[in-house]
Order: structure tokens, then sequence, then C-alpha cells
């Protein structure tokens, strides 16, 4: 286990994403939750990250604090340099538009529009005239999309679905890329692909992903895992094996 | 299973209230009716029975003849009857100077204890040359108790300063109440003797009775009854104001009409209410099948959508019939407050009021859950298991069968209607097929309107940006439903399209019309020919009055023929009028006659007319329009009687074309084929100065009418007829003249004078504001149907927020503002609103055409026109209520938090 990176740390490196003391509480008074207590945690730019705890840990909320889904009860959220505590719905709107990415477990997709349509639907909402065509091309093809781009998404598999998802994601060319169990209702094989995927776009796109998820195959895909409970920040692993993760959650959970 | 119906109903309540505010509408509607023509026929069987006074019991002859005096007197001696007496009604005429005003002269007897009318001060005349006067009359004209009035002797209505008049002496004044019969002029009560001395034609006559003491008014009727027979009809007095109520027909015109524009409302909260229980039923088909799953057979799931029907038609028309009653007292108050004496009593509400609204309300919506209760039957168990709702169907075959029959049949029927000449049963094969094609055209909706939809969605969606794109793509995700949302729409809008094009083609065909015969916006004309040059100036001195043209004319005899002769100054008459350019070319020694003037004197252009001298100098009936005779085809109205006058072949003619031959007797009398010196007819142009009074015809005018008119100019009319006197004075308005204002100048000014006063700018005017008023009640009574197609909009809209929370949790996330995701809702819904009013103007538009032209037949000469305008308005006022229509959907669309929204399943 070793020494957390802080994001006031004299690390040189810049922090896509990073989070303070963070506090969340659902509710008021006898029936509030606290689904995240003093939770401090830094992404750096260019890496993938995996976020694990069990069930009912404060992943997710953790996730939609960063990403700007959801307002904090306290502490203070950094993209990049832009604190996102204390702006409107509009200024988190625009902020998300431009500067993040999202991959949901399920529901990505709009059911009315095609694969092409709900790729460049960032940039359609953003009033942008397409993308610039190289990075398209790019990430299409990264993903093996080109043939199925003018299809509905009913007419798509759930691992063709979780990968126009990604490209739309990746589109804007975000800071960071959210990922809310990606590969939850993917059987093993479309896993793997939408991961390497995910870990492609960051090794050889120089995008950052942060990925919630409770399943150590999909966390192994990940640089680094930071592991929650209780909706405190509990350890974090480099380099994460199969093996390593299973037996760190099993701490966790003891 | 009826607990499931109940706590369904709970658990669906909110999606269910804003449709039911459909069946609300149409149910205030059917409510309201009730209760405002009864009110209505209330307040006037209140002013009918008023002339009745403390009469028990009237007697009449059928078909409202004369009341014979041996009736009177048998009723007299009826055991009961203390007072009885001849009541004649004339409709007559006050006359004071020259002014006569029309009057209502009744037969009042001296002792009369029925207590009508009210004295309010003198007495009720009790002798012949007596009369009372109402007292209102009494204060416009000054007159008071002990003047004399004027009444023609059988007078006719129509003014007539020849007839002698009888003089009355004004021995009391009194208050006749606010019937109708009465309201009209002023009123005069006078002995039945006097009456009958005035006139021969009274108008409506019977006999009222008074009872003696207690005796109910039904028991007086049958004794009466026993003694006077048949053909005599005995009523008590309330019965009669009862029917006199009733054979006017107002009330059950009015019933009628507004019954017909809540069915409309009605049917277009059917549709709603289908629209919203199909909507429903897709959001339910898991709880549906989950219920099939644990047992609940076909017949149950049926009942159970069936009753839920059921409960929400209940309630929501008790609370349309609450509304109804309210809205009908409000509008019924404030019509009172705004026109004096429009009837709106108090009323007693009548169970009709509350039933009927009640049972249409409830079958509308029982009705319109039909289909969607069967197609819940259909849906399997299986389906609780599965991720996607049931299938939706593809169109019927059956619906675009019929949708296919109906829209050949009808648009056929339309043809043979506008085809077929003016007849009843052109209009009912037009009118049928229109309905059939309206319904063919509703059938095949779903086909239709989507496209339509994707049209003006892809066109919008070009400068709306993605909130334009993404709502152009959601409007039609579901065609069935967008069809229906629309459909609703179109209803209203084509019936107020029908009737804006229908009044705008009226309009411009009575333009036209009036274009055709004789444009000219002002027409002052005298019968005599006595315009008084002092009135020419009058005229000339009105405000807003460009140009004036004066007609002088008398008239003359020619072959036995009365023609008119009618001078005018082509360069007046050029200015006020650009259409007839024959008449305003008119140079000295050219005339211009009508077209049937030249068929009877069998004349060509370029022959030559000799005009005999005036028959009676200074009195020319030809100009201006004789007494009730209007025929306004007639420029110059000059309608010379038709004579009867038949030329034998030849007689009178006699075409000699040559130059040089300036002859031409001038005795009137012509005979003989080809007799060169024919008596009025010649050629060439007289050159013997004053002598001559030969004119060459330049053109034929034509007209309509049987007007035998000889235009010439000033100058050869003060040569020909030194003694011609004004006829009439045209006068032109300037462009943007406020046409009312003037033509109410023009009536000051020739009040008291016997001057008729036309022009295309006084009728139109009239019949712009008719026609104004009457679309504006139209409009208004089609607005409820409008109402409820909107809260249509808005209620498809709601129900699809609240399917698609989670895609707009999605496109919020990937940053979609709060006001684009609103505004992707209000294009959505200005999109369906756009296209039901726009294909609403366009069936609108064919409607009323077709109606029109089968109605007033192909010969008619109908001209087609549309108030663009007025299109335009209608068209942005259905997309503005659209919009508004998905405020409150929006709102609650935009609200949602995005990570509860997310989670939602
Ligand atoms: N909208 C909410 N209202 C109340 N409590 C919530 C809400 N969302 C999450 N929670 C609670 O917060 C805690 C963390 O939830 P979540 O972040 O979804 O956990 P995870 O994604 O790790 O399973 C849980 O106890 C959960 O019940
Ligand atoms: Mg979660």
């Amino acid at each position: 286990m070793s020494v957390t990176a802080r994001p006031d740390s004299q690390d040189m490196r810049t922090w896509a994403v990073s989070a303070r003391e963070l506090v969340k509480v659902y509710g008021a008074g006898e029936t509030s939750v606290t689904a995240l207590r003093q939770v401090s945690v830094a992404f750096a730019s260019g890496t993938f990250t995996a976020i694990m705890g069990p069930s009912g840990s404060g992943k997710s909320t953790l996730m939609h604090c960063l990403a700007g889904l959801d307002t904090v009860t306290s502490g203070s959220v950094l993209l990049g340099d832009t604190e996102l505590v204390g702006l409107g719905d509009k200024q988190m709107t625009l902020l998300r538009r431009q500067r993040v990415g999202f991959v949901f477990q399920a529901f990505n997709l709009l059911p009315t529009l095609t694969a092409a349509q709900n790729i460049t639907l960032p940039l359609d909402i953003a009033g942008r005239r397409g993308a610039d065509p190289a990075w398209r091309d790019r990430v299409i093809d990264t993903l093996g999309l080109r043939d199925r781009l003018g299809h509905l998404p009913s007419e798509l598999s759930g691992g063709q679905q979780q990968r126009v998802a990604c490209a739309r994601a990746l589109i804007t060319r975000p800071d960071v890329v959210f990922a809310d169990e990606p590969t939850g209702n993917l059987d093993s094989r479309s896993s793997g692909e939408v991961l390497s995927f995910l870990r492609m776009s960051v090794h050889e796109l120089g995008q950052t992903v942060v990925m919630v998820t409770h399943d150590a195959a999909a966390a192994s895909y990940a640089d680094r895992v930071v592991f929650l409970r209780d909706g405190r920040r509990t350890d974090e692993m480099t380099e994460p094996t199969v093996e390593r993760v299973l037996e760190a959650l099993k701490t966790l959970e003891r | 299973m009826l607990s499931i119906t109940l706590a369904s109903l709970r658990a669906h309540l909110g999606r269910l209230l804003l449709s039911s505010a459909a069946i609300v509408l149409a149910t205030a509607f059917v409510a309201g009716t009730f209760v405002f023509t009864d009110a209505m026929r209330s307040s006037l069987l209140g002013a009918f029975s008023q002339d009745l006074g403390r009469a028990g019991a009237v007697v009449t002859a059928p078909g409202d003849r004369d009341m014979p005096g041996d009736v009177l007197s048998a009723v007299r001696r009826v055991p009961g009857v203390v007072h009885a007496e001849r009541r004649a009604v004339w409709d007559a005429a006050l006359r004071s100077g020259d002014r006569f005003e029309p009057a209502t002269i009744v037969s009042i007897a001296p002792g009369s204890t029925v207590g009508w009318p009210k004295v309010v001060q003198g007495r009720l005349a009790s002798r012949p040359g007596e009369t009372v006067l109402g007292h209102d009359a009494a204060q416009r004209g000054g007159v008071g108790i002990g003047d004399t009035v004027g009444v023609p002797l059988h007078w006719e209505g129509v003014v007539d300063r020849e007839r002698e008049t009888r003089k009355l002496r004004v021995v009391g004044l009194v208050d006749p109440g606010s019937a109708p019969r009465y309201s009209s002029g002023a009123f005069l009560g006078v002995t039945d003797e006097q009456l009958r001395e005035l006139t021969d034609e009274v108008k409506v006559a019977s006999v009222l009775a008074v009872a003696a003491g207690e005796l109910p008014p039904a028991e007086l009727a049958a004794r009466i009854d026993r003694v006077v027979g048949r053909p005599y009809v005995v009523r008590t007095a309330e019965e009669q104001a009862q029917q006199e109520v009733s054979s006017g027909g107002l009330t059950a015109g009015v019933t009628a009409g507004l019954l017909a524009f809540a069915g409309i409302a009605l049917f277009v909260a059917g549709i709603v209410i289908a629209n919203t229980f199909s909507i429903l039923l897709v959001q339910r088909t898991r709880e549906m099948a989950l219920l099939r799953c644990v047992g609940v057979t076909r017949g149950q799931v049926f009942r159970s959508m069936l009753a839920e029907s059921a409960a929400l038609g209940l309630a929501a028309s008790v609370v349309g019939v609450l509304t109804g009653f309210g809205l009908a007292y409000g509008v019924g108050a404030a019509l009172s407050a705004t026109f004096e004496g429009f009837p709106f009593g108090a009323v007693a509400l009548s169970a009709t009021a509350v039933v009927v609204p009640v049972a249409v309300g409830l079958a509308v919506t029982i009705g319109a859950a039909l289909l969607p209760a069967r197609a819940a039957t259909r849906i399997p168990p299986v389906a609780a298991l599965r991720d996607q709702g049931i299938p939706t169907r593809r169109g019927g075959r059956t619906r675009s069968v019929l949708a296919m029959a109906a829209l050949l049949t009808g648009v056929a029927g339309m043809a043979v209607g506008t085809l077929v000449r003016t007849d009843t049963a052109g209009f009912i094969a037009a009118f049928a097929g229109g309905v059939l094609t309206f319904l063919g055209i509703l059938l095949a909706g779903p086909a239709l309107i989507p496209p339509l939809v994707r049209l003006v969605g892809a066109t919008l969606g070009r400068w709306l940006g993605a909130p334009g794109r993404l709502a152009a793509v959601n409007a039609v995700r579901n065609p069935r439903r967008a069809t229906a949302t629309a459909s609703a729409l179109l209803v209203g809008v084509t019936l107020m399209t029908i009737m804006s094009v229908g009044a705008a083609s009226l309009q411009a065909t009575v333009t036209a019309q009036m274009d055709e015969e004789f444009p000219v916006d002002f027409m002052v004309r005298s019968g005599e020919g006595n315009i008084p040059p002092a009135l020419v100036e009058d005229i000339r001195g009105i405000p807003g009055l460009s140009d004036i043209a004066i007609v002088r004319g008398t008239t003359t005899s020619l072959n036995g023929q009365k023609i008119a002769i009618s001078g005018v100054d082509p360069h007046q008459l050029a200015a006020v009028t650009s259409q007839l350019p024959s008449i305003c070319g008119l140079r000295p020694g050219q005339a211009v006659i009508t077209q049937p003037l030249a068929r009877t004197l069998r004349i060509t252009p370029g022959d030559t007319l000799h005009l005999p001298p005036a028959t009676h100098t200074g009195h020319q009936d030809g100009t201006g329009s004789g007494k009730g005779d209007q025929d306004s085809s007639d420029p110059a109205t000059a309608t010379a009687p038709s004579t009867g006058n038949q030329h034998g072949p030849g007689n009178a003619t006699g075409n000699q074309h040559g130059p040089g031959n300036a002859t031409g007797n001038q005795d009137g009398t012509g005979n003989g084929e080809g007799d060169r010196e024919t008596t009025g007819i010649g050629n060439g142009i007289g050159d013997g100065g004053g002598q001559a009074r030969g004119l060459t015809i330049t053109s034929i005018f034509p007209t309509k009418g049987s007007a035998a008119v000889v235009y010439l100019t000033h100058q050869d009319l003060d040569r020909l007829y030194p003694d011609a006197t004004i006829g009439g004075v045209y006068a032109q308005a300037e462009p943007d003249a406020d046409l009312l204002a003037i033509g109410a100048a023009i009536d000051r000014a020739t009040t008291g004078s016997s001057v008729t006063v036309t022009g295309t700018a006084k009728t139109q005017a009239t019949y712009s504001e008719l026609l104004d008023t009457l679309l504006l009640v139209v409009t208004a009574l089609l607005a409820v149907a409008v109402l409820i197609a909107v809260v249509g909009i808005a209620n498809t809209l709601a129900l699809s927020v609240h399917e698609r929370t989670r895609e707009s949790a999605l496109l919020r996330a990937l940053g979609l503002t709060r006001g684009q995701l609103r505004a992707t809702l209000a294009v959505e819904a200005a999109l369906l609103a756009a296209v039901g009013s726009l294909l609403g103007a366009g069936l609108g538009t064919l409607f009323g055409w077709v109606g029109l032209t089968s109605m007033l037949g192909p010969s008619f000469g109908i001209v087609l026109d549309v108030s663009a305008l007025h299109l335009a308005g209608l068209i942005a006022v259905a997309v503005l209520a659209g919009l508004l229509a998905s405020v409150l959907p929006a709102r609650r669309a935009a609200r949602a938090s995005v990570v509860s929204a997310l989670a939602s399943e």
C-alpha cells in the first residue's frame, strides 16, 4: 500500500481532475445518508484509473460529483484548474459539454439517432459544425465502428452500443472521460473489447479515463485503482492485476 | 379487480389529470349551452308574457287570421270570465311632417283590466280619435298629452307622401315593457274601433280573458275551449308565451348552433383522451403483462380499463358541468351588461343541463377507451419479461383501406357537388364529400402527418440547431401519437379556416360583382331626380372623399319605350371609377346605351341615335332607383320601366353606314325595314348646331337588368334637355379613408331627402362588418375545440417527457442545457401544432371553396379568395399555443435532476 497521491503534493504532474475533502450528504435530518466522507483524490492526465468498492460505497456518487453532474455538500472539485463547487447549472452544463465525456452502464444512446448521429451528438448540442475529421475517423476506426455508422442503437449489439458510447465520449477530446460500470451489462468478450479500447484511448490517444467498476477483471485494465468503502477512500494500487485487486477487495469487505 | 383499478387510477392520476381537462372543457361547453339558452329562454318568456298582463287565457286564430267579434262575445259569456278583450296588432308608421317612423299600433279596450300597458301618465284611449303613446317615443318626438300624432291610413310599409294621414290625440303615456314585438319604433294604443278604421290588415289578433278570483288558468282555458272550439286555439297565458318564444325559433336555433360547436369540442376531446389512453397503455404494458402473469383474465383487463375510463369520465364531466354553469353565467352576464336588452334571465338549473353533459362526457370518455382497452387485452403475459414495450402495430390494413375509400368517395363527392349546377343536391354531395374526405385524412393521418412533421422539422432543424433536430425526430418517433395530437388541432383549424375562407370569398364576390356592375364607392341617387344642389355641396364637404361626379338626367320616350337619359362629365366620372372606360370616354356628340335598349332598338356601335325631347321635363324617373325597385345591376340605376313594347322586325332600325349622312327626324316613331330616315336612329352626327339630336353610339354597356339608359355628356344633355335635373352624386373615397365614417356622414347629410345611398364602399363596409362579426363569433366558439387540442398537445408532451426521463438525463449529462432541453420540447410542440394547423388551413381552404361553389353554383360567378393574413394569424396562434402547451412539461423535464433521472428505471 503506497502513499496516496494528494492533489496538493509537490508532484509536478498535471491533474485532469481532483477532489479535496469531498462530502456528499443525501437528504436531510433523520433520513439523511452520507455517501462521501472527506474524500480527497486526484487523477493525472493521460492515465486510466479505476474506482472500486463494494456496492453502496459511494463510487457512483464520487463520479457524479467529479463530473459536475451533481452538487457536493462540502469540499472542492477541480476540473483542470476550474473549481466546480459553486458553479451554476448552466456553467456546469457547458463545462460537461466541452470538457467531460461519459460512458454509462446502460442507456447510453438515443434510440432515435443512428450510431453516427449519437457519436457526434455532443458536438451537435454544442452547435459545432462537425468534428475535426481526422480525429473523428481515428476514433471510429479505433473502435471498429466504420460499418455500423448508419445503424440505430436497436440494431447494434450491447458491445457495439458501448463502443459507440465510448466514441461519443471521446469525440470532443474531453479533459476526462468518466465511465460508470461501462461493462456491467456485457459478456466477457465484449467487455474485453470495450476495456481494451478505453486503455488504448489513454495510452495511444492521450485521453484521461476514470472508470467506476466492481469487477476486478475490469479494474485490471487500469493503471491505478482507488478503493472506496463506506464513502471513504481507503487505499489505492498501481499496476493492478486481477489477483491483487480481488485480494484488496477481500480485505475491504472484511 | 376493482381495487386494482382504483389503485392504478390513483397511481396514474397525475398523468390523467391533464387529459381529463379536455373532457372538462367539452362538457363545460355542453352544460354552458343548456344553461345559457335556458337563461335566454326564461328571459324571453318573461318578456313575451308581459303584454298578457293579468289575462289567464288567450284565444288565437290559426294562421294569425283576424278574430271575429262573435268569438269575443262568446268568451265574455264563459262563466268565470270577468273581462275579455280583443287585441289586434298592426305594424304601421307615425308621420311627422315628411318624416316617417315605424310604429306598432295595438288595440286596447277602454276599461281593460288586463293591466298592460302600464299607464305612466294620463289614461287609456276610450274613443276613436284618441291614442296612448309609448313614453320613450313621446320623449323622442317631444310629444305630450293633448298633442296630436299622425298615422298614415292603410300603411303598407312604403314611404308614400300622398297617402291620407289620420290625426290622433294623445291622451296618455304608457310603458309597453320590453317585449320584442313592441321594441322597434313607437308604441300606440287605440280602441279596437279606431284600429279597424286605420287598417284592414292586422298582423296578430287574439282574445284575452281575465278570470275571476281563484280560477286556475288551465280551468279557464278549458272552459273557453269548450265554447269557442275549432279552429281557434285556446292557451293559458303561460302556454301562449312559451308558444311565442318557441315560434320565434331563436332559442331553438341558438341551442342547436351552440350544441353543434359543443359536438365538435367533444369530438376533439375524444381524440385527445383516446390518445392519452393509448399512450398510458404503452407505458403500462409491463404492469398489464404482470397482471396477466398472475392470472388476471383478458375480460378483467378490458373491464378494468373501461372502469378506469368511466371513473375518469364521470369525475371530469361533473367538474365540466360546474365549470360550464359558471362560464354560462359569466358570459351571459357580460353580454347583458354589454348589449342592452340582451335576453338573459335567472334560471333554475334544469335536469337536462346536468344530466346530458355528464352522460355525453361519460360516453365520450368510455368510447375513447374502447380501442386502447381492446389493445390491452392483447398484451401477452410474456411482455412482462421483455425489455421493450409491445411493438407498436403498424397502421392496420383495414385502416388504410378505409382511408383510401373515404378519400376517393369524398373527393368524388366534392367534385360532383362543385360541378353540378346550383342545387341543394350539389351542396349535399359536396358536404358529404367534404366530411368523408376529412375522415379519410384523419384515418390516413399516420401515413400523412409524420412525413409532414419530418419535412417541417427538417426545415426548422436547420435554423434551431440540436434542439430543433432532436425535436423533429422526437415528434414522430411514435407516429400514431403524433398523428392523434396533430389531428385534434386539425379539426378546429380546418373549421376555422372554412369560416375564414368563406367570409373572404363572399366579400370578394360581393366586391367583384359590384365592380362589374357599377363600381363607385358611394352613390347618392334620387328616384325623382330632385337632388337639391345644396345637398351636392354638403356631400362635397364630407371629409375623406377625393372626387365627386354629378349625374344629371331626364326621361324620354322612344318608340313608346320609356328611356332614361343620363348626362355625365366623363372627366369627373373617370375620377370616381376606373371601371367604366366606355362611359368615361364619351365626347360631345357621342352616347353609350345599355344592352337591353340596344337590343330593342337594334343598335350596334357606330350607329346614330336620335333622341326625342323630354317627356316631362325636370322629372326623370329613369335616373335613380325607383321606389321599391332595387335593380342594383343597373348603372346609374336608371331602371326605365320595361314597357313591354315589342318592336316588330325592322321597326325603328335602319343601319346605314356612310359618312355625311346627317339626317334623322325627331318624331320618335319609326317603321319599315331599311327606312333610311328612321326616327331615333340614323347615322352620322348632326351638323345642324342645336338642332341636331343625333348622337353616335360608341359602345353598348352590358347590364344584367332591363335598364334602358342613354349615357351622354353634360354638354349634349344641356343642349338637348336643358331642364334636366340632378339625379345622382357619385363619390370616391380617399384610399385609406374610414368608409364607415363617410357612409355615416352621407347618411346624416341625406336624412330627410328621398334619396338612396348605395355604392361599393358602403356595401363593402356593411358586408365586412357583418361578416367580421359572424366570423368572430364562430371563431370564438371553435376556439374551445382548438383549446382542447392544445391541452392534447400539452398532454402528449407531458406523457412523452415522462417516458423519456432517462433520455433527457443523458442529454443533460452530455451538455444539453436546461434551456436547450426546454427548447427541444417547445419545438416538438410547435412542430405538431404547425403541421396540424398548416394541414387544417389547406383543407379548410379547399372545403370552404368547394362548399361555397357547390352552394352558390358555378354560374353564380363566385370569386374564391383567402385572407392570407387571417390564415397566417391562425397558424401563428396555433403554433404559439403549442409553444405555450410545452411550457409545463418542459419545466418538469428541465427541473429533473440529472443523477436521479439517470438512475430511474
Ligand atoms: N439520490 C440518492 N438519495 C439518497 N441516497 C442515495 C442517493 N444516491 C445514492 N444514495 C446512497 O448513497 C450511498 C452511495 O451510493 P452509490 O454512490 O450509488 O454507491 P455505489 O455506486 O458505490 O454502489 C448508498 O448508501 C446509497 O444508498
Ligand atoms: Mg453505482
